[in-house]
Formats: structure tokens, sequence, C-alpha cells
């Protein structure tokens, strides 16, 4: 992976800007993400501190490669996005300098700022994190199988060894509060986040399998239901805003057993058997999303008939395996695919019960466009979408699938 | 990315020994596999070679992503295997070199630098190159080409060479 470390501090940030820019966030969500520095989560957290500062962030783009010249040019081009790049003044990009150097090049109307020095390349280990092992020779650093580490990059560079602190900005905790009440209790919490994020901030964990906070909701899970005070039908926490005064139930014996009949209705609906299962322990793509609700809800079969129809897992990709029988339709390998990598090649086929996920045209993923950049891998939930990892041998060096467990 | 040409094949073999060698080839399938010096296709190219000229390749093993540690836990080398034959980048190779002190780890690929790529054009473009490569700056090679067919006319239209 490129490692890059953080170069300017929030201040040095701050006196590249004027609070007439119209700013929008880029961030890649690939090596950048595992130095601490890019990807959703700090994207976030630069815009809260600016806003929190008095700037004017109009807008944040999470970009599954910052380095593929093509992927960008398609973020800048996508019809839903234009008027938003039309807006912006000046771009801050969250990505290594092969990044910023395209950014650069595809917003040249634009002030583009880059907040990181690219040293060379190295490892994300178990235990130190990301490290440097074959530095660039202008840093003036030894080749190192070992690795430097941040902290020890920083203090030889003069960089600095971690993302922007939130301590960095003023506190703006106490502007642009709504109460609002949790299963009895009062919470003061920002106005324009979901009832999820609400929950997530405070500490309160809603089931959900197609919403993630990189991707726009789409509420088809129906896991995250919660009732409202006043509402007529249950509502989707991960699509509906706060509002002051909201009484909201997050958890009672109701919304569980909804909940139970969806995993169990999840369960039946193709083969989830684990042991056949290619998203085994925890690795870079996170673990099995459904398993834990499944568990948490101490489900230990499904009531409903099962489905043992067996669909082909579609072994063809260079970096992925597609195992429809893993698939729960959340939609989030197809919205990573449309807004993080902005290539629109994967979409649902069919109706009802014979509703899949498919490639291109229908195609195998080797047949369809797909740049290889694994924000489906990254966005799915479960087991349908995971990382190939290989096997060969024999005279003919034949090809043989290994779980990740 | 990561842009790596790959080592001469005698760089390679006069690293090997034939009668007490026994390799893994462990692959990268990421950027190494955009250069075009490793991938599945060059795995198995670089295996059957190695095994008509001789030497004993047990098996090999295409990880996602080389350069990170938690994949490399996912290998089960076998107890025999004394040698892993490395189709990765060099980040890829100080990975398994600190995961496997005791193996001799055999490199397989140069490091060129950093590229930029257009998926839609098939084109690498050399972006930021380490100093013994600095007069590849902004060359442009096909995807998978593993640095031949450098391009004449300018494909991916970006200045290179951060201030």
């Amino acid at each position: 992976m490129i490692i890059s470390l953080r170069d300017i501090s929030y201040e040095g940030l701050k006196d590249k800007l004027t609070k007439d820019d119209k700013i929008v966030l880029w961030s890649c969500n690939t090596c950048i993400k595992f130095c601490g520095i890019g990807g959703y989560d700090n994207m976030v957290l630069l815009e809260n501190m600016l806003t929190a500062d008095g700037y004017d962030v109009i807008g944040k783009e999470l970009v599954s490669i910052a380095c593929m010249y093509s992927l960008t040019e398609q973020h800048r081009d996508n019809p839903d996005k234009s008027e938003l790049f039309e807006e912006a003044t000046t771009i801050i990009c969250l990505a290594c300098e092969d990044g910023y150097e395209i950014a650069e090049a595809v917003f040249k109307d634009k002030k583009v700022i880059k907040v990181v020095k690219t040293l060379g390349v190295g490892n994300f280990t178990m235990d130190r994190g990301p490290v440097l092992t074959a530095p660039f020779e202008s840093t003036g650093l030894e080749q190192s199988d070992e690795g430097y580490s941040y902290p020890e990059i920083a203090e030889k560079l003069g960089l600095y060894p971690t993302f922007f602190s939130r301590e960095e900005a003023r506190d703006d905790s106490s502007e642009n509060l709504v109460n609002i009440n949790i299963n009895g209790s009062d919470y003061k919490v920002k106005e324009n986040l979901t009832i999820m994020e609400a929950c997530m901030e405070i500490g309160i964990e809603i089931p959900h399998l197609c919403s993630a906070p990189d991707l726009t909701p789409d509420a088809n899970c129906r896991l995250c239901l919660v009732k409202v005070k006043g509402e007529k039908e249950l509502v989707p926490a991960c699509a509906v805003s706060v509002e002051d005064g909201m009484e909201i139930i997050t958890e009672d014996d109701e919304l569980n057993h909804n909940r139970r009949i969806l995993l169990e209705l999840e369960l039946a609906s193709h083969e989830h058997n684990c042991l056949t299962c290619h998203k085994g322990n925890p690795v870079i793509a996170g673990s099995c999303e459904l398993q834990n609700l499944v568990r948490r809800f101490g489900i230990k079969e499904s009531r409903f008939e099962q489905n043992n129809e067996e669909l082909p897992i579609d072994t063809t990709s260079p970096v992925l395996l597609y195992d429809p029988n893993k698939c729960i339709l959340c939609g989030r390998c197809v919205r990573a695919c449309r807004e993080i990598a902005c290539q629109d090649n994967l979409g649902f086929v069919n109706r009802g019960s014979e509703t899949v996920v498919a490639a291109g045209a229908n195609k195998d993923f080797a047949e369809s466009p797909c740049v290889t950049c694994l924000a489906c891998v990254f966005a799915c939930p479960t087991g349908a979408i995971t990382e190939k990892v290989a096997h060969y041998t024999g005279e003919d060096w034949q090809e043989e699938l290994i779980f990740q467990s | 990315m990561i842009f790596s040409n790959s080592l001469e094949y005698k760089k390679l073999t006069c690293q090997l020994d034939k009668t007490n060698d026994v390799i893994t080839i462990i692959g990268c399938n990421t950027c190494i596999r955009v250069s075009g010096a490793g991938g599945p296709d060059k795995m198995k190219e670089l295996a059957l070679k190695l095994r008509e000229d001789g030497y004993n390749v047990k098996d090999g093993i295409m990880l996602p992503i080389a350069c990170m540690e938690p994949y490399l836990g996912i290998v089960e080398l076998s107890p025999e295997v004394n040698t892993v034959v490395s189709l990765a980048c060099t980040a890829g190779v100080s990975n398994i070199r600190r995961n496997y002190p005791h193996i001799k780890v055999v490199e397989t690929v140069d490091n060129i630098g950093l590229i930029v790529a257009d998926t839609n054009k098939g084109v690498v473009k050399i972006a930021m190159p380490y100093e013994r490569h600095s007069h590849k700056l902004g060359e442009e090679y096909p995807i998978g080409s593993d640095g031949k067919n450098k391009m004449e006319k300018e494909q991916i239209p970006i200045e290179v060479g951060v201030e």
C-alpha cells in the first residue's frame, strides 16, 4: 500500500481557505484509509471541524480508488453530482499525492488542496498499523522489511502521525441541537441526523443490514424500523431525520419479533450455511453482519420453508467471488458501485424471488466492465461478495478457492 | 497504485536451488496485476516455467493484497516448503519476510514507483518514480504490459511530479 502522512496542521489548512470557499471534501477509500487519513469517517470528521469553524462545506465525495483517472472523471461527470461540482470552488483532497495529481487535473478550475506527503510503499500490520518499508530516496530513509511506524516517521521527517483532531476546531456542541426522547430517556442531538445516526452517537445500536454510513439510505431491509410517537406506521431509522420533540422506541417485544421474522426469512431465502461461506473470520473487509444479528437475536433456525435452490457461484473475477446464495439483496454493493466507484456495473435483475444482483449486462464479473476496485466487497454485509483467495497446485496448476477462516 | 516490472528470469533462478528448495509462490492480485508483472496468469506461467526448468514448485497462493498483514494470516505453508517466490511488489516482499523469518524469500520484481491509471483507455502513467527510475517520470504503458510497449502519445492528460 502507498504510505502517506499528513503534512499540514489544521491551522495551516484553514490558512488556505476563505469563508467564501464552497468546499467539497474528496476522500479516497483505499491505501490512504488504512493510513488513517482518508475513508469516510475522517471525511465526516473534517466536515464537522470546518463547519464548526464557519467554513462552507457543500459536499463530500468518497472515491473507491483516487489514483484512477477515469474513475475521478466519472465522479465529476456524474449527473447526480454535476450541481455540486459546478458550485464547488475548493476541493480538499484526502488522497495520496498520486490521487492529488489526478484531482488537480480533473478539477482544473478549482483550488485543490492536498493534506499529505506520500513517502513510498509499505504494509498494514496487525500490531503497528501502517508501516513504511520502501521509502522514496528523498526521505533519506533506508529500505526496511521491519518498516518505520508512523510516530517514528513523523518524528524523523517533521510530519503528523495522525489525522486532524476534533479538539482543534471550535466546539459547536451546543449549537443546532434538537431534543429527542429515545426509549424513555431524553437526549440532545444534532439536527439533520437520521434517527440511526443519532442513536449511534448516543451509543444505541439499531439492527440494520442495508444501511451503511458511506452509502445513501435505501430502507429496504426493514430491520431498523422503529416506533415514533404520532406516526401511524413504523419508520425506517436509517432514512428518517430526527425532529425536535420526537419520541422514539428502538426496541420492544413487537419490534424485536418483527426483526426475528425478517432475519429468519433471510435465512430461509437461500443457503446461508456459514460452513460454506467465504466470509470467515474478520479480515480487512469485516465480519458477517447477518451472522452477528442472527446470534444477537438468538436465532437457531428459521421457522420458514428453506429454499434449497443452489445458484451458481461466479468465480470469474480475478479479485472477487460472487456467491448469490449468500446474498440478502440489501443493495449495498449496487449503491457502492454507483456511488463510491461511480461505475454502475451492478444492479438487480429479475423480479420477486428470482431477483439477484448481476454484473454488467447480466454477465459474469469477468465479462462486465468491473474495474476491480473492491468497493462492493467492502460494502457487502454477508459472504455474497468476498475477496478471492486462491490456492494453486497440481500438474495443471489447478485453482482451488481458500476460505478466509 | 504501485508499478512494478519483472526482473530477468535469470536473476530469479540464480537465487534458487533445484535440489534443496521446495517452493511456494505467493502472489498479489492488486497493483502488480495491473502492472502486468503479477496476477494469476503470470503466476501460472512462472510456476510452469520453473518446473520445466527443474525447480520444485509445490504450489501457489494468490492473495487479494499481499502488503496487508491480515491477508497473510490466511496462508498456510506446507511444512516441507523452505522457499517463497514472491510475485508481489517490494511492500509485499517485506510483509512476507517479516512473517516468515525462517524462510528464504525471493523477489521477482523491481518497484518503479507510483502510477495513475485510466481503466477506460487501459493505460498507466508513472507519476512518482523512485529516484533510480526518475527518468521514467511521465512514461505511459498499456495496463498489464509489464513495462513494455511504452506509449508514444500522451493518453492521461495530467501533470506529474508534485512540488
